[in-house]
């Protein structure tokens, strides 16, 4: 469900209650396939239209690090997003494991570090 | 319920035994005793009695709240080294699903979180956890779910993924049981903290 001003994804149910590994060759439900078929196309509606995006991380089986990785700071590192971008429109929302939170922008900021 | 009904009992038992020995003392001829009451004295006995009786109730059920909180905490406490006990032996059966091992360290997080909670219902327990469980926690989990950014990597990694099941060479399945082992630990210390409360 999302609003005038903010575009939602939830994770469990708009991609899958088992996230998997992190690429499409390692097995079903990679963050790669996350990244490509529905994280990327909302940041750039997000961008066009001016709105945030939340990512809602509650109801799924849980995350392995490459799948976090690979969805979020892979945005930068192929498609070529900018972090100033991301830190305006992105939003983050994990009541069962907060920490992801924090995990999820230090791969962000990883990614635009090894970029540079 | 039993506990309360033989304090009752004994509680009887003393003042009659405290009636007898007065009786008997007031047949003693060089001890006297008045018969008239000081009505302030009065109050103030009848106060003391109110005060005791209003201060042992309210510790009693203070003490019994914390009881009932700190067994939970310890039943948590044990549910969570089970859970660390039985990731231990999954991952060491091969061709385990990454989701399965997601699955299994999501609910070792969710339990200590659960235990950290109940013990700060329990007033005087200052501290949680000995060690950071949420850094040994993340540990663990870079260890078993983190995979190579490049697939050209992939090949000299310590973890491989191949149709959603997992395998680590020997040298990670030892560093893994390594930081088990020390959550075992933190955890063991944990229970015994909270027995001791």
């Amino acid at each position: 469900m999302s609003t005038a001003n903010e575009i939602i994804v939830s994770i469990s149910n708009d991609f899958s209650r088992s996230p998997g590994p992190r690429l499409i060759v390692e097995g079903p439900f990679s963050g790669e396939k996350f990244r490509q078929d529905i994280l990327a196309p909302k940041v750039t509606a997000a961008l066009r239209d001016q709105k945030t995006l939340l990512i809602d991380l509650d109801g799924t089986s849980g995350y392995g690090t490459s799948f976090l990785e690979e969805s979020f700071g892979g945005l930068i590192r192929y498609d070529n997003f900018k972090y100033d971008d991301l830190i305006k429109i992105l939003k983050f929302k994990s009541i069962e494991e907060p920490y992801l939170i924090e995990e999820i922008w230090q791969d962000i900021k990883d990614a635009c570090e090894d970029k540079k | 319920m039993k506990i309360r009904n033989s304090a009752i009992f004994f509680s009887l038992i003393i003042a009659l035994a405290i009636g007898v020995i007065i009786g008997k003392m007031n047949a003693t001829p060089w001890l006297t005793f008045s018969s008239t009451i000081d009505p302030l004295e009065g109050i103030a006995v009848l106060g003391t009695i109110f005060v005791a009786i209003y201060v042992s109730s309210i510790l009693e059920t203070q003490m019994d709240s914390d009881k009932v909180q700190r067994d939970l905490a310890l039943r948590r406490a044990n549910d969570l080294d089970d859970g660390i006990h039985e990731l231990a032996t999954f991952v060491t059966s091969p061709g385990q699903n990454i989701s399965d091992i997601n699955f299994r360290l999501k609910k070792i997080f969710l339990l200590s979180q659960s235990v950290n909670k109940l013990l700060k219902l329990i007033k005087h327990v200052k501290n949680g956890f000995p060690e950071d469980f949420e850094g040994l926690h993340k540990d663990l989990k870079n260890l078993m779910t983190n995979t190579p950014i490049d697939q050209v990597q992939a090949n000299d990694s310590p973890v491989t993924i191949k149709d959603g099941k997992i395998s680590y060479t020997r040298e990670r399945l030892r560093e893994i049981e390594i930081k088990i082992d020390k959550i075992k630990d933190c955890i063991f210390e944990l229970q015994i903290h909270i027995a001791r409360t």
